[in-house]
């Protein structure tokens, strides 16, 4: 899946280990987790931001912040999750900075699949992302971080700060959300 | 399993993008709502693959940190010394006298003003010729 687990599984040097390094002052300590995670946190960065060149001036923002606040991780979570919240925080942040998103009720605005896209493949990425951007903040960090990302629902309660029932809450009301703006989006493809 | 059960197994159970319970299985078989529910979720996960394949950061997407505090310190003394330095050069070197020869010949105010004498002289020549 290619998400946090399957990094970490698949490096020698683990986080932690990194992590103290860069602490007491090793760049290319840090500059080896910029290159373990930059993949992956400008994913969650593009799934919130809908915005490639955006995304990656905020995943650049995200690594600054970490480098910058490194001294306060205490470690209490993984490394990773820590990265992840920042990453989360700060798309959110720069997706205030935006003019306010149309509210979910609007569903008929959803642009229609182009007739090469297959509906029973699912959305293409590009209207996905286009779904994702009706769905509110909450509900966007929270489908990107399962689903794109794969985290387990203990990660994402991490990642979020927010208790696992509220993981699990949360995450039925956006998926049912986000079935619903595909399903409109296939129904306009299919009157077409 | 009724229908509620079977939608939240869908929507929120851990194992939605993994595999189903054999109750559920037994449910989907059943309920054609509940199974287009699933073929739904199943396609907006074949979609989210496909986006965490695509969604990558240019080749040309670099991080560039702070330079160390050392390394601040460093260009700070440069551009502190340098001047200093080229100021101190240009004050301490030694100041020569133009030894441009064409110049003190050619264009000096003494080669280019007539001497008295001189002066004399044409206005003798000029008289006498007249």
């Amino acid at each position: 899946m290619g998400g946090p687990a399957q990094i970490r599984d698949g490096n020698a040097v683990d986080d932690a280990a990194l992590v103290r390094r860069s602490k007491r002052g090793d760049r290319h300590a840090f500059g080896l987790l910029v290159s373990r995670y930059q993949a992956p946190v400008y994913r969650v960065v593009r799934g919130i931001l809908a915005d490639a060149a955006e995304s990656e001036d905020v995943a650049q923002e995200v690594f600054l912040k970490a480098f910058a606040n490194l001294r306060n991780f205490r470690g209490d979570s993984g490394f990773f999750t820590w990265l992840y919240r920042i990453g989360v925080n700060e798309a959110l942040r720069a997706r205030k900075r935006r003019p306010a998103a149309p509210p979910v009720e609007s569903l008929p605005e959803v642009e229609a699949p182009r007739p090469e896209e297959p509906a029973e493949e699912g959305p293409s990425p590009a209207a996905l992302q286009r779904l994702l951007g009706k769905l509110s903040d909450e509900f966007r960090a929270i489908v990107v971080l399962r689903d794109l990302e794969g985290m387990s629902y203990q990660e994402i309660a991490e990642t979020l700060e927010i208790p696992l029932g509220t993981v699990e809450s949360r995450l039925f009301r956006a998926r049912r959300d986000l079935r619903e703006l595909w399903r409109t989006m296939k129904e306009k493809s299919n009157a077409l | 399993m009724h229908c509620d059960d079977a939608r939240h197994l869908l929507y929120a159970g851990e194992t939605a993008t993994g595999g189903r319970p054999a109750e559920l299985e037994l449910h989907l078989s059943a309920c054609d709502e509940c199974r287009l529910a699933a073929e739904d979720l199943a396609g907006l996960n074949r979609a989210f693959a496909r986006a965490r394949a695509e969604w990558a950061p240019s080749p040309a997407f670099r991080v560039a940190l702070p330079l160390a505090p050392w390394r601040k310190l460093a260009v700070a003394a440069c551009l502190l010394v340098l001047p200093l330095a080229a100021w101190a050069y240009g004050s301490l070197r030694p100041t020569r006298p133009a030894y441009d020869l064409d110049t003190l010949l050619l264009d000096s105010p003494a080669a280019s003003t007539p001497s008295d004498r001189q002066l004399l002289a044409t206005m003798f020549l000029e008289e006498s010729s007249r």
